[in-house]
């Protein structure tokens, strides 16, 4: 009985939290123009998604940003670990406050903050804006990844390495770098799902003249437009729910190992 | 002595990109708050927008509106949150990471996106709406009304109150559980006395998790309900529904934001001050 009631509040919540995406997933296939009715399956909302120029070129954009911002986070987040990891306690302490300060803040504070920012060194909000703004963001992420690779990897190994004759150079690559690499491989796949999916950052830092996904479903949303918009959704939904399955079971199998 | 001074010099790009770009434009939403930019690019040092911010009766209300759909929200959340968390820390351990993985997903997930999703489940034609109409529970549709607000704010972060709760819970050692038993205490006392204290710090951080988020949005008062004003749709509105903005800066906006970085911080103090060690282990992987 109670095993039953556990269940069915499992999927209780289970079915609050993705009901909603999965109607949305299904009237992406709708023949009909509206949200309400049913009327049949037809893919035109995903042929007229491709079709549309400005959409297309969003995409693109989205993914020039996502894929510049984790690579140069991915290199960045790395470094700042690596210097975080030697840091005296205080030093860690403090470095790592500022840096969850991101992820913990709220995001219209971070935005509205970047946007000031940029206006105030007078750099005009762009494709640069928006790359800086998502560098800074996803950087976090790959640190928190990292991190802990760093802390579990074996130093008598590296220090072996160098007793033999190895250059710091040589044991950093052959040794350590193999051992920390899931970390920065998921850190990596984390920061491109977060630039990809992120709006709120992107919609105070990117100008009208650089429009991502996620900020021109906003605009979608305040015109009464058909469906075109859950085919993007859904769209967009895919692709970062596999990207995040990934990312997170492949974490859990190499912590547990 | 080299070495030291060798590793306090690698730390000094760090510290650099830290305070580059998270503390400076963090102070320029407090400089924009106290400094009047002018038409011709001047500016001008004035109390008036931080004043204002305060002491408006417009503002006023939406930050205690906010506040009170946040706080409603959190504690939804809370009652919602902790037993899935439980049940989910109990379940054998092979299934329970798969599950686990399925219910903290969402957290990583556009809001913009699923609360559109929510909102054609719950708008005039939603068929949650119908059902409730059938059932006689309401007239109207959902959206438009508080409610609408408050299941908006639950749906988009219970996520963030089940992963801290339910982290915090996987920690508590199983054997103070038996020895519990062992010494005679029902189902009851465990709870009392064991899980609960013990999970309280996961549920702190679950609470400051929610509630920040919750307190900040603009895109589910707008998407939901457009006819109040939060903090968040205030500050979005000033910037960008407002012609006064000059070059995007708005110091009205910024003096809002000033005051909501204020909570924030507060809510982020204490946080920190329950969740010492979380700073490694918060993430999902």
């Amino acid at each position: 009985m109670i095993r039953f009631l556990k269940r069915f509040y499992l999927g209780f919540i289970l079915l609050f939290l993705y009901a909603p995406i999965l109607v949305m997933i299904l009237f992406s296939f709708n023949k009909g123009d509206t949200r309400a009715n049913f009327t049949g399956l037809s893919f035109q909302w995903y042929t007229k998604m491709f079709q549309n120029s400005t959409l297309m070129e969003a995409l693109i954009n989205t993914l020039v940003v996502a894929l510049c911002a984790s690579v140069i986070a991915t290199v960045l987040g790395t470094f700042i670990a690596f210097v975080i990891a030697k840091m005296s306690p205080a030093n860690k302490s403090i470095s790592m406050k500022l840096l969850n300060i991101p992820m913990l803040n709220a995001e219209i504070v971070t935005g509205v903050s970047l946007m000031f920012f940029f206006v105030f060194i007078s750099i005009s909000l762009g494709f640069t804006t928006l790359l800086i703004a998502h560098v800074i963001f996803d950087v976090p992420y790959v640190v928190l990844s990292v991190l802990p690779r760093i802390r579990q990897s074996n130093k008598s190994i590296y220090e072996a390495a160098l007793d033999l004759g190895a250059t710091p150079v040589t044991a950093f690559r052959k040794i350590l770098l193999p051992e920390i690499m899931p970390g920065i491989f998921s850190g990596a796949l984390l920061a491109f799902t977060m630039s990809f999916d992120d709006f709120i950052i992107s919609y105070y830092t990117s100008g009208p003249g650089f429009v991502t996904l996620s900020v021109y479903i906003n605009t979608m949303t305040k015109r009464a437009i058909p469906l075109t918009i859950n085919a993007l959704s859904t769209f967009i939904f895919v692709i970062v729910f596999v990207l995040l399955l990934i990312t997170n079971l492949k974490g859990k199998k190499n912590s547990d190992k | 002595m080299s070495k030291r001074i060798n590793n306090a010099l690698k730390c000094i790009p760090v510290y650099l990109w830290l305070i580059v770009f998270t503390v400076v434009p963090l102070l320029m939403v407090f400089f924009y708050a106290i400094f009047e930019v002018k038409d011709d690019g001047g500016i001008r040092f004035t109390l008036d927008f931080l004043k204002d911010a305060v002491t408006n009766g417009q503002y006023l209300d939406a930050m205690l509106r906010s506040l009170e759909y946040a706080l409603i929200s959190t504690l939804v959340c809370l009652v919602l949150g902790y037993p899935l968390a439980y049940i989910l820390a109990h379940m054998e351990e092979r299934k329970r990471n798969f599950i686990s993985v399925l219910f903290l997903l969402p957290m990583w997930m556009n809001f913009l996106i699923r609360t559109y999703a929510l909102s054609s489940l719950i708008n005039e034609q939603g068929v949650i709406t119908k059902f409730l109409q059938w059932l006689g529970v309401i007239e109207g549709s959902i959206t438009g009304t508080e409610a609408a607000i408050v299941i908006g704010m639950v749906y988009n972060f219970l996520p963030f109150m089940i992963l801290p709760v339910y982290t915090s819970m996987l920690k508590i050692d199983n054997r103070l559980i038996e020895a519990a038993r062992d010494l005679g205490s029902n189902s009851f006392i465990v709870f009392k006395k064991i899980i609960l204290p013990l999970s309280l710090p996961g549920v702190i951080s679950g609470i400051t998790m929610v509630f920040v988020p919750c307190i900040t949005t603009f895109v589910i008062p707008q998407l939901l309900n457009n006819k109040v004003w939060t903090i968040g749709s205030l500050i979005e509105f000033q910037i960008n529904g407002n012609a006064n903005s000059a070059g995007g800066v708005n110091n009205t906006a910024a003096a809002i934001s000033f005051i909501l970085m204020i909570i924030v911080f507060i809510c982020m103090s204490i946080f920190s001050k329950f969740d010492s060690d979380g700073a490694e282990n918060g993430g999902l992987m």
